[in-house]
């Protein structure tokens, strides 16, 4: 049995008739595998012993999703014949149970994005234009020079080159240092040779008093004492008046 | 003074009264519907029956019981037509009340323990179910006489009677 995905079965109805004799036994099952193989989906057993035959019309409600439903079947057990079965299922299905468009779970596919060409700049015309140009350089003469006549050249080039280079910039440096009188032009001067003695001497043993610092300390020793008087001066008047 | 006041409490009138309805409703538990209409066949002049082998259907009530051996299906097959052409012969009825289909396998036993008179039959419901009950009915006019031409209507009596 074959139902759509989502489907849930909510009754099972059967009817089929039963010839058989009252008093033998028969158990006549209505059953469905489960779809997983392991026992029933669905099984209604109906005993007829002890009773004629007849047909029988059930209605079952069940609650069982159709996806359990395998294979169908009407077994009997004893004395009797079934004849004139059928079984009929009655299902809900869900629609979205696969979303489609317009379903409220329906999510969009998944676009991949288009992919980003990245700019190679060896694949650049200008860049390869560029690199097109080549320098030619001329090949050392002195590649046929022994290693201790390269070593000889090598450091009468760089003596060279540095002395030279190093006296110049010393010069320029020194006119600058000059032209904005940072340095004493006497810094420049030629100082002769020879020895220097000392030539002023201090003769006499006594040395004066600065009368300036005489007549100052006389003038404050003067002005102590009129402020010393004064508070007697003070006090001999507050006397009087008491 | 005490009497006094108890003479008092016996001869004060009634202030107010009221009185509260219930309501209830019994619904049926017992629903007889008829599924299946009877046509007569009419395979000789004489005869006219419900038999398919005749070329007639049976009619088929079902009766529909909640409450287990609450009720018992009385069912009448016909005795006379209820409509028909004019006859000036009798009309010989028969027929006979089966369990044709059932909801429950006991209720195969219903047939066993029915109780026929005349042209009734009964059934205890002692199964809680649907029962649906073929009724097979046959009229022979006169003795081989042709029945007249025209519509013959009969009626199928089918009751549920509280035990």
């Amino acid at each position: 049995m074959s139902l759509p995905g989502g489907s849930v079965v909510d009754n099972v109805i059967y009817r089929y008739t039963v010839t058989k004799e009252a008093v033998d036994p028969l158990l006549v099952s209505v059953e469905n595998l489960h779809s997983s193989g392991d026992g029933y989906a669905f099984r209604s057993t109906d005993d007829w012993s002890g009773v004629a035959g007849n047909s029988i019309y059930r209605v079952i409600p069940v609650s069982i999703p159709g996806s359990a439903f395998g294979r169908g079947s009407i077994s009997t057990s004893g004395i009797g014949t079934v004849s004139n079965a059928r079984v009929v299922y009655t299902y809900k299905a869900d629609s979205c149970f696969d979303p489609t468009p317009g379903c409220p779970n329906y999510v969009l596919p998944f676009t991949p994005p288009e992919p980003v060409s990245a700019w190679d700049p060896l694949k650049d015309s200008d860049v390869l234009l560029a690199l097109d140009n080549t320098t030619s350089v001329e090949e050392d003469s002195s590649e046929d020079l022994s290693l201790e006549e390269r070593l000889e050249t090598l450091e009468t080039i760089l003596g060279g080159v540095n002395s030279t280079e190093l006296a110049a910039l010393a010069l320029a440096q020194s006119q600058l240092l000059f032209a904005m009188s940072v340095l004493p032009s006497s810094y420049r001067t030629d100082i002769p040779g020879g020895t220097y003695n000392e030539t002023i001497r201090y003769t006499s043993d006594n040395l004066p008093e600065n009368k300036n610092g005489l007549r100052n300390g006389l003038a404050q020793q003067l002005k102590h004492q009129e402020m010393v008087q004064l508070q007697y001066q003070a006090a001999s008047a507050e006397e009087i008046l008491k | 003074m005490k009497k006094l006041a108890l003479a008092l409490a016996f001869c004060s009138p009634v202030l107010a009264a009221e009185n509260a309805p219930i309501y209830g409703t019994v619904d049926s538990k017992c629903v007889i519907t008829m599924e299946t209409p009877g046509i007569y066949g009419n395979p000789s002049p004489s005869l006219l029956s419900t038999d398919p082998v005749n070329g007639g259907v049976e009619p088929i009530v079902r009766f529909d019981v909640l409450s287990a051996a609450y009720y018992k299906a009385v069912i009448s097959y016909p005795e006379q037509f209820s409509s028909s052409p004019s006859l000036s012969d009798v009309v010989n009825w028969t027929g006979v009340v089966t369990v044709n289909e059932v909801t429950d396998t006991q209720m195969s036993g219903y047939d066993a323990a029915k109780r026929e008179f005349n042209n009734v039959t009964e059934y205890d419901l002692d199964f809680a179910g649907s029962t649906w009950f073929k009724i097979e009915s046959e009229a022979n006019y006169g003795y081989d006489k042709s029945f007249p031409a025209g519509e013959y209507n009969s009626v199928v009596e089918a009751e549920c009677i509280a035990l």
